[in-house]
């Protein structure tokens, strides 16, 4: 009796040094990865259980967020790392990120639209990672645009450093992207690599601006602003 | 009359401590000071002084010997920064000492030089660890627009040491902490919640801080701000602007009589490609021709490796040559890296004629040092009694050196200045200076070793009014059986030769340059590891060096200083302890030789974030001089030296948070100093400071104090109390700010200060301030009031 007395002792004491010594878990649910810097008209945010907010500049994203832009929209995002993304118009994207003990790891969900990256050097536990509806991009550095169509084909541009590209679908290819090329992923899980034509890479290159302009009109009924952005 | 006198010199006494305590309007600003942070020093002059000059005296830790910086002055305002290589954990010492135009000096602590009571201020350690701050808002490669402005900053990258949530922030030194949202490794200040930001360049400084409250890390970023208009400008690289302008009048009712002045203010910056350009105007209606210039400008110019400099300003040479001495003129600089020269020309002194006192005939002269002889044809006769005049002071420097720095730095300077005595009728005795020198810089394993080492020859020239010497004359005083012997033609060689540099004739110091006397030199090896700061100099000025760009080194004196600093049990205790011996009459020219002796230490506990920080220290300083006390030479024994001073003080900090964030500081610093000869100086002080800032709310805060003053020298004693109780607000959306206090005066000092301010920004970049001071004063002086009123405007 005293023998079971001790051993139940024995581990209620060891249940409690379990409980109490235990790291407690990493809730990153609330963990505010990036934050807005920038918002050009029409951007919206939300969490998993909200609805639509108007976004503007010092939102914080958590994980799980929700950022979309409207037409003729940006909104440019930056993670606590300094890496950033630039979201052009008609776009969604999913904010996911997971704090480690020597870093973050970043997932960036883009269901459709355009979206350019520009990645600080990643150390340690860091990761920088794009999903798209038929492929995921593990960024190795440094910056390009990546553009999801309508039917879910991605389209990457890589401007500078080096992409790892993987097919979700179909045998699941994966290849790496250097600069000056694209890759385009296809929903049967083909990819595709080419040297970068003149309009994809004016198109990366462009996609880095992001200063809203605007010509005064002066009328007879009054003074108008007609904004544009400034690769317009 | 007997028993009369005694009162009399005793309420003399009183009141002249009383005017005294009133010749300074306020008291230096005291904010958190880290090591090797330069710190700005201004404080303000009651206007019924006209200032002519002003110095500021300062310490670090382990160091007798005080250094020098010369003043700025705008209007009644003084100014100086302490350069940060002088600004050295535990903390620093000053005072202030003003010439004004009537010959009056006034120092700030009152009779500081005499007691040794300086204005202390306290330095926070900080630890060589460099912590990764990401600021990810504002850009700050790109100016930002004046609504555009949030802060957000990423403590990602921070070791695990630093605790997040006691981080501070300051912009523009005023700090922000209050306004900041924390958020895991985010700090947030959001949008609109800060206004002051300066159109232009603005610092940001972020402390991180340890669990226990010690500072960690200390950064500072830079960025820039645009006014509204140019939207356009942003997007348009080539030419970008900004600029400020300060209007402000002044009305002071005194009780020596009314003043009142009106100054103006303008900068300008402007970026154009690389070339980056500032203006900056100061004017005033006090500027006379009696005074050194009280108009300021200065126009500078940066590109790349080039850098102009044309006005007013102050360039920055190897100290023991040239250091924050003001020149009119211009200074250039071109830094290419392994080879760089810095070259200046200029006006030192501003001519200022002399005043026509008597005039005698070449019968009636009488000997006098400001009798000089004068032009006859033009005042009538030969001589006259004056007051001298200024002689206007031109300065040519030039300084190539090798290396940036970090690792290997040799330089060679050499300056040149001179008395132009055309420049003014009533005057004598034009002086005439070269200075030649070298410095050396070695840094090893990032600094951890550092040497650095310098030295100067000087010559000096007290009266080149009757030019070279002749050969005639050198034929009279050189040769065999003449004076001084020798031989005139090698003398003559050596004038023909040095009149190229120097003006050779009889006042030319030094005559005999074999005894060193002026020569200066100084040198340190610093050894920074495992926490322990290792550092011994030693310093070496003859009794006649002396150079125009530099008036205020302390000759005559050699020693060396040792000092080491240590930090214990994780940091949380540093030990210091400095050792340093001086002593002068390097040339034997006095009648005894003068040891100084200083030993310093202290003991800073960083124990827990919910434990005060708090800093103990001791210090010895002793003075004696080699004379015999029972000497019977009465000329001997009236230069005796031998004192005693014990310094003890305690000072503490702490961040209490009761719902709110109340900072409470603490500061008791005792003193006595026993004066063993027959001139009985002995003095000691005591003195207390305590304050609480309440921050209630992100628009009020309150804040109290209490001073205790207590000092008694040779036997006169003077102390005073005083409370300070006040109130910051913020209202119609921060559009307006208050600020008011109350701060009375009991003891020897009787009176009470009522202070009021408020600045209302009529639009985000256009602002009314108004500052009224009203002194009511212990009858029969009566009551006293300032007004001060300014306009800005940032564009």
């Amino acid at each position: 009796m005293k023998v079971e007395k001790s051993i139940i002792l024995f581990f209620i004491l060891f249940s409690f040094c379990l409980v109490a010594f235990a790291p407690l878990p990493n809730n990153n649910s609330n963990y505010n990865a990036a934050i807005v810097l920038k918002v050009i008209q029409d951007v919206k945010h939300k969490k998993p259980q909200t609805s639509w907010l108007t976004t503007k500049p010092s939102t914080q994203l958590e994980t799980n967020d929700q950022l979309r832009t409207g037409e003729k929209s940006v909104a440019v995002v930056r993670f606590v790392d300094g890496s950033s993304l630039r979201v052009r118009e008609k776009t969604i994207i999913t904010i996911f990120a997971d704090k480690r003990e020597r870093g973050l790891i970043k997932n960036t969900k883009i269901d459709v639209g355009k979206m350019r990256f520009d990645v600080e050097k990643q150390q340690d536990d860091d990761e920088f990672i794009i999903t798209t509806p038929t492929a995921v991009a593990t960024i190795r550095g440094t910056s390009g645009l990546v553009n999801v169509l309508e039917d879910g084909q991605t389209i990457l541009t890589v401007e500078t450093g080096i992409v790892d590209v993987k097919a979700l679908f179909g045998t699941q290819q994966s290849t790496s992207v250097e600069a000056g090329r694209t890759s385009i992923i296809n929903r049967d899980g083909n990819i595709s690599v080419n040297q970068a034509n003149e309009q994809q890479l004016n198109e990366v290159r462009n996609s880095l601006k992001s200063n809203e302009k605007f010509i005064r009109v002066i009328t007879p009924q009054g003074t108008f602003r007609v904004y544009y952005l400034d690769f317009e | 009359m007997g028993k009369s006198s005694p009162l009399f010199f005793f309420l003399l006494f009183v009141f002249s401590q009383l005017g005294a305590q009133q010749e300074f309007l306020n008291q230096p600003e005291v904010r958190d000071v880290f090591e090797n942070q330069p710190i700005r020093v201004s404080i303000d002059v009651s206007s019924e002084y006209e200032v002519q000059q002003a110095f500021l005296y300062y310490r670090t830790f382990g160091k007798v010997e005080l250094s020098v910086i010369d003043m700025q002055i705008q209007g009644n305002t003084i100014s100086a920064v302490i350069p940060a290589d002088y600004v050295l954990f535990p903390y620093l010492e000053y005072y202030i000492k003003v010439l004004t135009t009537k010959g009056q000096v006034l120092n700030f602590p009152f009779k500081a030089p005499e007691t040794g009571n300086y204005f202390r201020v306290n330095v926070k350690k900080r630890e060589q660890v460099d912590e990764r701050i990401i600021i990810l808002s504002p850009d700050l490669t790109e100016p930002i627009l004046k609504d555009e402005f949030f802060l957000a900053i990423s403590l990602l990258k921070t070791t695990n040491k630093v605790k997040k949530e006691y981080t501070r922030v300051w912009i523009n030194d005023e700090e922000v902490t209050s306004l900041l949202i924390f958020s895991g490794d985010l700090i947030i200040l959001p949008q609109n919640k800060y206004n002051n930001l300066n159109i232009g360049s603005n610092v940001l400084k972020i402390v991180l801080y340890d669990s226990s409250g010690k500072p960690v890390s200390i950064s500072e970023f830079q960025f820039n701000k645009l006014s509204e208009a140019p939207r356009q400008v942003i997007t348009r690289p080539k030419f970008k602007y900004n600029g400020t302008v300060k209007l402000e009048s002044n009305y002071e009712s005194m009780r020596v009589g009314n003043f009142n002045f009106n100054r103006g203010y303008a900068s300008f910056e402007s970026e154009y490609g690389g070339l980056t350009s500032r203006l900056n105007i100061y004017m005033t209606n006090e500027e006379k021709r009696t005074l050194q210039p009280q108009n300021r400008f200065l126009l500078s110019l940066e590109y790349d490796f080039l850098k102009l400099y044309l006005g007013d300003h102050y360039p920055v040479y190897p100290s023991l040559i040239m250091s924050g001495k003001r020149l009119r003129g211009v200074t250039g600089k071109v830094e290419f890296g392994i080879f760089n020269i810095q070259s200046s020309y200029g006006e030192i002194t501003r001519k200022i004629e002399g005043e026509l006192l008597q005039l005698y005939s070449r019968d009636s002269v009488v000997l006098g040092s400001n009798v000089i002889p004068i032009d006859s044809s033009k005042f009538g006769q030969p001589f006259a009694r004056v007051n001298l005049g200024t002689f206007q002071r031109k300065l040519f420097a030039i300084r190539p050196y090798f290396g940036r720095g970090e690792n290997f730095q040799l330089g060679f300077t050499y300056l040149h200045s001179k008395d132009e005595p055309g420049s003014i009728q009533l005057g004598a005795r034009p002086k005439e200076n070269v200075v030649v020198g070298s410095d050396l810089t070695i840094g090893i394993d990032n600094q951890r070793v550092l040497f650095k080492a310098q030295g100067a020859f000087s010559l000096i020239n007290n009266d080149i009014s009757i030019g070279n010497f002749t050969d005639a004359i050198i034929d009279s005083l050189f040769g065999e059986n003449k004076p001084f012997g020798g031989n005139p033609t090698f003398i003559k060689r050596i004038r023909d030769v040095g009149k190229n540099f120097i003006t050779i004739n009889q006042f030319i110091t030094p005559l005999n340059p074999k005894g060193l006397s002026t020569l200066a030199a100084d040198a340190f090896l610093s050894v920074n590891y495992f926490g322990n700061l290792f550092k011994v100099s030693y310093v070496y000025k003859g009794n006649e060096y002396n150079s125009f760009g530099q008036n205020f080194l302390r000759s005559d004196i050699k020693g060396f200083q040792v000092l080491d600093r240590i930090g214990l049990f994780e940091n949380r205790v540093f030990l210091s302890v400095s050792f340093e011996r001086l002593n002068d009459n390097l040339q034997k020219t006095k009648i005894a030789t003068t040891t100084f002796k200083n030993l310093e230490t202290s003991v800073s506990f960083y124990l827990r974030k919910n434990l005060p920080n708090m800093t103990f220290s001791y210090s010895n300083f002793s003075v004696n001089n080699d004379i015999n006390p029972i000497t019977t030479d009465s000329i001997r024994l009236n230069y005796y030296l031998n004192d005693k001073t014990h310094q003890f003080s305690i000072s503490s900090n702490y961040d209490l948070r009761l719902q709110t964030l109340h900072r409470l500081f603490l500061n008791i610093i005792t003193s006595k100093k026993r004066d063993y000869t027959h001139k009985n100086l002995s003095a000691q002080f005591l003195l207390v400071n305590f304050s609480v800032q309440n921050f209630w709310t992100k628009k009020f805060s309150t804040f109290a104090g209490t001073t205790i003053s207590e000092s008694e020298l040779s036997n006169r004693e003077f102390k005073y109390y005083s409370i300070n109780l006040g109130t910051r607000t913020s209202l119609l959306n921060e559009k307006l700010k208050t600020t008011f206090s109350i701060n009375p005066y009991l003891g020897d000092l009787k009176r009470t200060i009522l202070d009021f301010s408020s600045q209302y920004f009529l639009r985000n970049n256009f602002s009314l301030n108004l500052n009224v001071r009203y002194l009511f004063n212990q009858k029969p002086i009566k009551n006293e009031s300032i007004l001060n009123f300014f306009a800005q405007y940032e564009f």
